[in-house]
């Protein structure tokens, strides 16, 4: 009889452990099921950014469908017409696009301009967030870019992005090499630490007649040529502006960071920098022409490549370098975020997209395409399978941004001008320096900032 | 009232203008009323007012617009210059008594293929002109490495307007050639024939003859290529978007970064209006100076 009962007790134990596992453990992303309401039939339209962003798109889409029941459209659009092609929907109130992934350049005008939903109801809600959601799983400070100083969030981070130190590590340590330079710079070869190591490695090998460079950057008119600024700026701790808003860009430290670029891009790069792209960046460094770049993260993707990188297991990533010893790097990070739409006429669905394609499990999915992950439990989980996540994790945690006001883009607008100028020696570095200057504290009086 | 409509012609041309009101007529005035606000997309939380001719003056006092004018000018003019030069010799190449007997050149093949550059899209143009003069791969720039090694052009601060103007002129020159051509077609053949027994020289004839006779259709020609190459935008937008800095940048294109990439719309609109009005001047003096009947 007892042991009828124990037998009994114990089947029922079992049961009972299966049956809720059974419920509990499916239904969730993390264990392969899907928990919340039912969105089966409904049509998520996705804006992102035609290439990496949109191939990762599509790669969580038919496991997002399967689980869920719902149809998610992909809009990839060109970068030349991305921000048009947002700004001009949201401002029109058109419900075109359910979920945006875009880029943290306008988060302060975004969160501010009541386009974008607050997702709180949605996290917050037992009935339709994942039990597995951990939003403390994301790394805070890009989490944080998106969250205003009531508390509101207003995106999920989808794509940890932040310039790394990239460097082959076969000719860095390289005996023969560390021999020559150590004779002719005077200290040991290995990953720069400072700007002026940096240099002089990229000086170091310059060797056009062998087709190898020192370093290579896109100096095409546009962004990048701004955070290749704020690079060499952080690093002397000194920002775009001081605490009252005061334009910096006529400090010493400032013109040092735009002579040390333009330096680097007359001496150390292939030829004809200026008509460089950004993936062609990426191809030669994968192709073994370049001895050290700092990039972000999706140049793994092509270093990777099995069928066209030269230069696998070559590759090591470090921070990126400060001026001095024991100064602040120039560590400075971008992001793409995952947003609900205020106009979509199917915000739950899209927000179950943006929880999936943001989970643990839906971030793996993305991954191959180039787009790097955001939580703290993937980084750590793939850091043996990708040594670039220890580097990528460090940086994301530590990283500075651009300035972050809502009329930054224009004053942004006005440095890429100056800046092209000055790199493409139709002005000098006092001029281009002196011009933006001009031109911000102008607009900072008419906006308001300063008297 | 009803009857008099409906039995009046008019009503078949009314949705004719229905459909001009909506695609014509309102973003006119749209544009004109957003010219004088202060509206900015990417401050949305902002307060949209009138400023009344604040964009304006704005326009009017920025160096850029004024850099802006300076290079469509440079390049409206530089180009024309080449254009109406090549165009009219071509166009005299092709009424050439040796064309019209010459079977080959006479065909109506030659002259398609010497069209074709007026015939391709801005985009395309932009694009094949972008590839070919690359310095790493482009197959014009490894030609004309070697007279001038291998060169830049988009990105130098010398070469930059020089390539822009080329461009233009040779996707502008096939145009001004058919046009002058018709335009040589309509001469009579009298007073060249009067000009023979006087004993005047080809020059002769062509100054005081050809040029003449054909200088309502070269006015023409003039107004249109102007008021084309000062609209100019596609080509340079995908070689040079206005760079290096601001180098290249012609008044559509400042108008385009102003309203699309800086995201002021209102004062885009503006600058918009200011560069019809230039044009309209422009169109003004050509008529009132260049096309005086005799």
């Amino acid at each position: 009889m007892e042991f009828k009962r124990g037998a009994l007790i114990f089947i029922f134990l079992i049961f009972s452990a299966v049956f809720f596992t059974g419920i509990v453990g499916a239904e969730s992303w993390a264990d392969g099921g899907y928990y919340g309401p039912d969105i089966s039939g409904k049509t998520v339209t996705v804006l992102t950014l035609d290439g990496e962003l949109s191939d990762g798109v599509k790669a969580q889409i038919p496991e997002f469908e399967a689980r869920t029941g719902a149809v998610v459209e992909l809009v990839p659009t060109p970068a030349a017409t991305f921000n048009q092609e947002l700004f001009t929907n949201l401002a029109a109130g058109s419900a075109a696009y359910d979920v945006i992934i875009f880029h943290a350049d306008f988060s302060t005008t975004l969160m501010r301009s009541g386009w974008l939903e607050p997702l709180n109801k949605y996290i917050n809600d037992p009935d339709i967030a994942d039990p597995n959601l951990n939003i403390d799983d994301f790394l805070e400070p890009p989490f944080n870019i998106y969250k205003d100083d009531e508390g509101d969030i207003y995106a999920l981070p989808y794509k940890g992005d932040a310039y790394i130190y990239f460097y082959r590590k076969d000719l860095i340590n390289d005996p023969d090499e560390k021999e020559k330079f150590k004779e002719e710079y005077g200290y040991e070869l290995q990953p720069a630490e400072t700007w002026q190591q940096y240099m002089d490695i990229a000086e170091f090998f310059q060797r056009p007649e062998e087709n190898l460079y020192g370093s290579v950057y896109t100096a095409e008119k546009g962004s990048f040529l701004v955070f290749y600024l704020a690079m060499r700026m952080y690093a002397q701790d000194t920002k775009f502006f001081d605490e009252n808003m005061q334009p910096q860009l006529t400090t010493p430290e400032a013109v040092k960071a735009a002579e040390a670029l333009k330096w680097e891009m007359e001496n150390s790069t292939p030829p004809n920098i200026t008509d460089v792209t950004f993936d062609q960046m990426n191809s030669m460094f994968a192709e073994g022409e370049i001895a050290q770049i700092i990039q972000w993260p999706g140049v793994a993707k092509v270093i990777n490549n099995e069928e066209t990188s030269n230069v696998i297991d070559k590759v090591g990533t470090a921070n990126l370098p400060s001026w001095t010893e024991d100064g602040p790097s120039g560590d400075i990070m971008g992001g793409w975020f995952a947003h609900v739409s205020n106009h979509s006429q199917n915000k739950v669905a899209a927000y179950k997209f943006i929880e999936w394609a943001t989970s643990g499990t839906g971030e793996k999915i993305k991954i191959p395409a180039g787009n790097d992950p955001v939580r703290k439990s993937t980084l750590n989980e793939l850091r043996n399978e990708r040594p670039m996540y220890d580097a990528l994790k460090n940086v994301l945690l530590n990283a500075n941004t651009l300035p972050k006001f809502p009329e930054w883009n224009e004053f942004q607008q006005v440095l890429i001008n100056q800046l092209h100028s000055y790199i493409t020696g139709s002005k000098t570095v006092n001029e281009a320096l002196e011009s933006t200057q001009n031109q911000w504290e102008t607009k900072l009086e008419d906006y308001g900032y300063i008297e | 009232m009803l009857e008099k409509i409906k039995k009046s012609k008019m009503i078949y041309i009314i949705p004719a203008f229905l459909l001009l009101g909506l695609v014509l007529v309102f973003p006119i005035i749209y544009s004109i009323n957003i010219s004088f606000k202060n509206y900015v997309m990417t401050l949305p939380f902002r307060e949209v007012v009138y400023v009344g001719l604040d964009n304006y003056i704005d326009v009017l006092t920025d160096p850029r617009f004024y850099n802006s004018l300076k290079v469509t000018l440079i390049i409206t003019f530089g180009s024309l210059t080449l254009q109406l030069i090549f165009g009219l010799s071509l166009a005299i190449a092709l009424n050439n008594k040796l064309m019209e007997e010459n079977k080959l050149l006479k065909s109506q093949t030659i002259r398609g293929v010497l069209f074709i550059p007026s015939m391709l899209m801005g985009v395309i143009i932009g694009l094949m002109w972008q590839l070919g003069l690359n310095p790493t791969y482009g197959i014009f720039n490894e030609w004309l490495s070697y007279l001038f090694g291998t060169q830049s052009y988009f990105s130098s601060s010398t070469l930059a307007i020089p390539t822009i103007v080329f461009i233009e002129f040779w996707r502008g020159t096939p145009m001004v050639m058919l046009i002058l051509a018709a335009g040589l077609k309509g001469i009579p053949m009298t007073p060249y024939e009067a000009a023979d027994v006087d004993g005047a020289t080809s020059w002769q004839k062509f100054v005081y003859i050809t040029l003449p006779l054909l200088k309502p259709v070269l006015v023409i020609t003039i107004i249109l290529r102007t008021m084309d190459v000062l609209r100019i935008f596609d080509f340079i937008f995908i070689t040079t978007s206005g760079g290096p800095g601001n180098l290249t940048e012609v008044l559509s294109i400042y108008a385009y970064n102003t309203s699309f990439v800086s995201m002021r719309i209102s004062q885009g609109a503006a600058i918009s209006w200011v560069i019809t009005l230039i044009i309209l001047i422009f169109s003004f003096i050509y008529f009132k100076y260049l096309y005086k009947r005799e």
